[in-house]
């Protein structure tokens, strides 16, 4: 019995053959472009005709001024980031408190609408929001806080604000699509264990605390390490738009930096190898990470 | 709707949840609003002094201009039929690679979970995937926009997560009974993970539906294969040219080559993205609306 | 079990390896040096020929396409004619697959990756049969440049390039391109004080303020704005056009003076009074006289556009954002006009073409034969009439266009035909066209018929009649004749454009610096333009300056220099022959 059932388990492996297969096809085969990065490539010309530059563009990255400057930008954003990770669980949370079913389901819907909007859109949504002669700036004119016609306030200029505002729009953006997940997974609960604490006589934030906070947090933790491993990519879309003279220095972060010294000066094997590094990294923090989570948790979350 | 025994603490609460998160989604919803407007509104009045509750004025014209796009209904089709399928594949492989993943005798299971949690940071950069792709024989093929996004390590986490925490009594049953992995996935798994699968069918359709760059790389030499957001993005990039080209012949176009505005435009694709959502959405909520009833069940 | 998959997975990553590492398969299969080339001119079989254009406007969604133009070109060669979009990544893909358009048109960045790997039909062999045009006599000096400068270490000829102008030729427009925006109705109402620097552009900006110091919709109005999303480009060349110098570069950072061709290339560090420096203190007064956009950091030209359309700008700095106001007062005399400034933007030749714009035929094409012929049909003056000016007898006749077309391109109802008739005034042939608009065809006339008096002065708007009779002109840009008889403004005809057209393109090394050197300038100029005072902008400059240097811009500045002088040498060498 025991044999069969160790030959039986292999059964597994087959089933998950024909998925690895094409994460190998797919996402493990172009790892192999990664050998782009020793030479100098040119597009158009076959690689073994471009010179071989060794690690020309690994040293470059170490010795180039800007890299310090663009990495701390990268952690403070992604440091935000994962400060307010928690809220969408916990717009999850109240979100299954309203318990009039429609409203709720409105609200589902409609708080996924700024993951539709494209950044470009947001931005210009923003600049006629924030002007000097905009709506915000009108509407604090009206109210007579601290503002007169030769003294309105933008603060899309204002290098300062630049973190947390940046923040703050991703976090509109993103909040209602990323508490999805938690949606589904407070469905997930067995409604016995509600039942089971009401007779027990458990409040509301008895339940939420003990039963709902419990179930969500394996969710959330799993996301939490996927975060940590992302900390360097920020994606530059976002920061390329609202970026101008006032706040260049503070809203450059890495993947726009990458964007700015790759693609507009053609610099492909540079690019490729800030790729490697970017990967190496994630995986020393997913590593990290997880050896922390055995720590504290005693299991691995990966 | 409050019973009687509601303590007024949770009285109060409720009133704030409900102030707050209607508050929200009115943030959420009125800038899309403004986009509707705008889109629909005449743009000689609504460019002088933007519209605010609504529209000023009333044109379908950027709408219009949409549906007489060459090839807008083939591409249309195009799309639908990718994000159908391609939503399909991609449910099925997470769901089936989540749950294996859950099964402690896998052999070599650690291995092949990091394996594929790696996949989500690794890249080996435009060009090499290209020549890869291509070496496949996949250029200017429609399979080219589901089989790499078949196997996605963010589903497949979310969906092992998931499974872990479903209680392991109903799993144990069918296997007494001699149902085998695949049986054990299709009749338990499958219905206790319907609001997450759900959930993944939501992220996975959207994802389809809304890429274009895999149309723009590997198949744009192929018009029959068109997709609906590879021909929008083409149509925003032409209004974008037109507005170059007005500063490169140092304005010497006329203007009726510039009247086409780069943010009209791009505001109607807006509004026309969100809709597949707007209809998928509502139907997939029934999957997560109810909380499951694994006691019921156990009895 | 596991030594097998270890075997399988290493066999598998050796195949990969070796379909990486050979990259481009379609190399050499057209060896430019074999010399018996067999052509036919023979069109009998209707085909499709695709031109490659990085950042055009792309046939399959062009709203009129095919225009009556197409279709002329489609019947003279028997094609379907098609024009794709590209841009970096896409030219990077095609360039790797060899899967590419019959004809392409790149930036010289591309000349190394084109000529390696192969990707281009040599020309010279159709010197007699399909290529009459390209090596016909008008294009002697043109192609004797890309021989030298634009094809590697060979001498051969690839590639061509679009609007060509001899001498004699040089550029003309109705209007004044650039110089002092001003809103015309305000102008007049400060009594038309002349403007010959930038102090009295200020002067006069804050004239017009005072009597227009809010829009109808009670918006504040300022002086002028600024795009911040091209470089460096809005800040600099203000100084750059006035005090009489062209660009290299695309920041305006390497400058020749036009008057005699010297490079001036330390903008930044070293002239004092350099176009740059000039700039800064113009705008820096004009932010102390609170004349300038507080957004003026933070817009792009998107955001420009729509203050410009909702009437909150008073003048600025060239013509391409504020269309929209524009065709909007066509009817009143609101409209924005440009006055000249010292160097006015007229006159230039380019006998070298648009050396950013190099066209080759694909040596992956199908029919090159026949894309050969089409190239060499974008070579000949018929097309340059006929992209210009139209179709003959239709839309010009005897060398003058008929007064139905010239109707046509002013007329607001009839919109949709100028769109279907589809000339290079709606759609961007001229940088497609050999043959530049204002250059001398063979009939004596210039390649675009809207090139001449008459017809400059038959569609004024309301505005610009108003200027000329308030000037004593027959069409706007007559004030640029009449300044430079006055000795007070001088055209760019001295321009020897060969020399910068014969520059090699910057090494990635140095466009890195480059690069780098935009950014500290970008990120100062909000210091500069808002110091309080005097020394507060000194403190600024001097970090700005060491900051540079830090940057290692005396090495690019260096290699601009010498590339500069190597290129003018050449050209001195080989005219001289």
């Amino acid at each position: 019995m025991a044999k069969r059932k160790s030959f039986y388990r292999y059964r597994l492996l087959l089933m998950a053959l024909p998925f690895m297969v094409l994460i190998l096809l797919f996402n493990y085969m172009p790892v192999f472009g990664w050998i782009y990065s020793l030479y100098d490539y040119i597009p158009g010309i076959a690689l073994k005709d471009c010179d071989f530059v060794g690690l020309k563009y690994f040293r470059m990255l170490f010795t180039d001024v800007n890299t310090f400057r663009v990495i701390k930008n990268t952690l403070i954003f992604a440091g935000i980031s994962i400060i307010l990770t928690p809220l969408p669980m916990l717009f999850a949370i109240l979100l299954n408190e309203i318990k009039l079913r429609p409203v709720q389901k409105i609200i589902q819907i409609f708080s996924t609408i700024p993951n539709f909007i494209s950044w470009i859109i947001v931005y210009s949504l923003a600049f006629s929001l924030f002007s000097h002669d905009g709506l915000v700036n009108a509407v604090l004119q009206v109210f007579g806080v601290n503002v007169d016609a030769g003294n309105t306030y933008n603060i899309m200029g204002d290098s300062n604000a630049v973190y947390w505002f940046q923040s703050f729009l991703q976090l509109w953006k993103t909040l209602g699509w990323n508490a999805i997940i938690y949606l589904a997974a407070i469905t997930g609960i067995d409604q016995e264990l509600y039942n089971a604490a009401k007779v027990d006589g458990a409040g509301y934030f008895k339940c939420a605390l003990h039963i709902t906070f419990p179930a969500l947090s394996e969710t959330y933790f799993v996301l939490l390490m996927l975060n940590i491993g992302n900390l360097l990519n920020t994606g530059f879309e976002q920061y390329f738009l609202f970026k101008n003279p006032q706040t260049a220095s503070n809203i450059e972060v890495l993947d726009l930096y990458v964007y700015r010294i790759g693609l507009e000066s053609q610099d492909y094997s540079y690019g490729v190898a800030i790729g490697i590094m970017k990967f190496a990294i994630s995986v020393l923090l997913l590593t990290l990470a997880n050896k922390a989570a055995k720590r504290i948790r005693g299991e691995y979350i990966i | 709707m409050y019973t009687k025994k509601e303590k007024p603490s949770r009285r109060i609460f409720q009133i704030f949840n409900y102030i707050l998160l209607i508050g929200f989604t009115l943030i959420c919803v009125y800038p899309f609003w403004t986009m509707i407007i705008y889109t629909v509104s005449d743009p000689s009045v609504a460019d002088i002094k933007a519209p605010i509750l609504f529209p000023k004025g009333f044109t379908l014209n950027n709408y219009k201009e949409i549906l007489v796009l060459n090839g807008f209904f083939h591409s249309l089709l195009i799309s639908i039929l990718r994000t159908v399928l391609g939503t399909f594949v991609t449910v099925f492989a997470s769901a089936i690679m989540g749950y294996l993943f859950t099964k402690e005798e896998m052999p070599c299971r650690k291995v092949l979970y990091r394996a594929v949690v790696l996949t989500m940071y690794i890249n080996g950069g435009l060009i090499p995937t290209f020549i890869l792709i291509r070496s496949y024989g996949l250029l200017n093929n429609f399979w080219v926009y589901i089989l790499p996004m078949t196997v996605s390590g963010y589903y497949i986490i979310l969906i092992k997560t998931f499974v872990e925490q479903l209680p392991k009594e109903l799993e144990e049953a069918a296997v007494i009974d001699g149902a085998g992995y695949f049986k054990v996935f299709t009749s338990v798994i499958i219905p206790l993970s319907k609001p997450i699968i759900a959930t993944i069918a939501v992220f996975a359709a959207v994802s389809h539906w809304n890429s274009w760059f895999d149309n723009y790389i590997y198949t744009s030499k192929n018009e029959g294969i068109q997709t609906l957001q590879y021909l929008l993005y083409q149509y925003l990039n032409q209004a974008q040219q037109m507005a170059d080209q007005v500063k490169n012949s140092h304005g010497t176009i006329s203007s009726a080559a510039a009247s086409i505005s780069t943010k009209g435009v791009r505001m109607t694709i807006t509004v026309l993205a969100f809709l597949p959502i707007f209809i998928v959405y509502p139907f997939m909520q029934r999957f997560f609306t109810k909380g499951i009833m694994l006691g019921a069940v156990k009895c | 079990m596991k030594r097998k998959m270890m075997k399988k997975f290493i066999a598998l990553c050796c195949a990969m390896a070796i379909v990486v590492l050979g990259g481009c398969g379609n190399n050499g299969k057209n060896d430019p040096e074999t010399g018996d080339v067999k052509t036919s001119s023979d069109t009998s079989e209707k085909i499709t020929i695709t031109v490659g254009i990085k950042n055009f406007v792309d046939s399959s969604t062009y709203k009129y396409w095919p225009m009556e133009i197409t279709k002329a070109i489609e019947d003279k060669l028997n094609i379907e004619l098609k024009i794709i979009n590209y841009d970096d990544q896409k030219l990077s893909i095609d360039l790797t697959s060899g899967d590419m358009c019959d004809i392409m048109c790149i930036g010289p960045e591309y000349i190394e990756n084109v000529l390696k790997g192969k990707h281009a039909v040599y020309l010279d062999d159709y010197t007699d049969t399909l290529a009459k045009n390209i090596f016909s006599d008008r294009f002697e000096t043109r192609n004797s440049i890309i021989r030298e400068f634009r094809s590697g270490d060979e001498s051969n000829l690839y590639f061509t390039t679009p609007g060509e102008l001899g001498e004699g030729e040089g550029e003309k427009y109705p209007t004044v391109m650039y110089g002092y925006v001003v809103r015309w109705d305000l102008y007049k109402k400060i009594g038309m004080p002349e403007i010959n620097s930038g102090e009295d552009y200020i002067e006069a900006l804050k004239k017009m303020k005072e009597v227009y110091s809010e829009t109808e919709e009670g918006l504040p109005v300022y002086a002028m704005g600024h795009y911040n999303d091209s470089g460096l480009h809005s800040w600099t060349f203000r100084g750059m056009l006035d005090l009489g110098y062209t660009n290299v570069d695309g920041n305006c950072m390497y400058l020749v003076d036009v008057r005699n061709n010297e490079l001036i290339s330390n903008v930044m560090t070293e002239e004092e009074s350099s176009p740059f420096w000039d700039d800064m203190h113009f705008y820096n007064q004009m932010y102390k006289e609170g004349l300038l956009d507080p957004d003026c950091f933070i817009e792009k030209a998107e955001d420009l556009k729509g203050k410009y359309t909702k009437g909150q700008y008073l003048g600025g700095i060239n013509s391409w954002h504020y269309g929209d106001w524009n065709s909007g007062h066509a009817d009143s005399d609101e409209s924005y006009i440009i006055l000249p400034s010292n160097m006015v933007w007229s006159g230039a030749t380019s006998p070298g073409g648009w050396s950013d714009k190099l066209f080759f035929v694909s040596s992956h094409s199908k029919n090159i034969d026949r894309a050969i012929m089409a190239l060499d049909f974008f070579n000949s003056e018929e097309f340059a009439r006929l992209i210009f000016s139209g179709i003959e007898g239709q839309n010009w006749e005897n060398g003058e266009l008929t007064d139905d077309t010239v109707a046509m391109k002013s007329d607001p109802a009839r919109t949709e035909n100028w769109g279907e008739l589809g000339l290079s005034g709606s759609y961007g042939w001229d940088s497609i066209s050999a043959i530049g608009a204002t250059a001398i065809l063979e009939d004596g006339a210039p390649a675009s018929l809207w090139n001449t008096d008459k017809v400059f002065s038959s569609s004024l708007s309301t505005t610009e009649q108003d200027m000329c009779n308030a000037f004593g002109l027959n069409y706007p840009s007559e004030i640029i004749n009449k300044r430079i008889e006055e000795g007070k403004s001088f055209d760019q005809s001295k321009i020897n454009s060969l020399y910068t057209a014969c520059m090699e393109s910057a090494p990635q090394d140095i466009t890195r610096i480059d690069n780098n050197v935009v950014e500290i300038v970008t990120n100062a100029i909000p210091y500069l333009v808002q110091a309080e005072d005097e020394s507060a902008f000194n403190t600024v400059k001097e970090k700005l300056m060491s900051d540079l240097k830090a940057a290692d811009i005396d090495t690019a500045v260096q290699w601009w220099t010498d590339t500069y002088q190597k290129a003018k040498d050449k050209v001195e060498e080989s005219t001289a022959k």
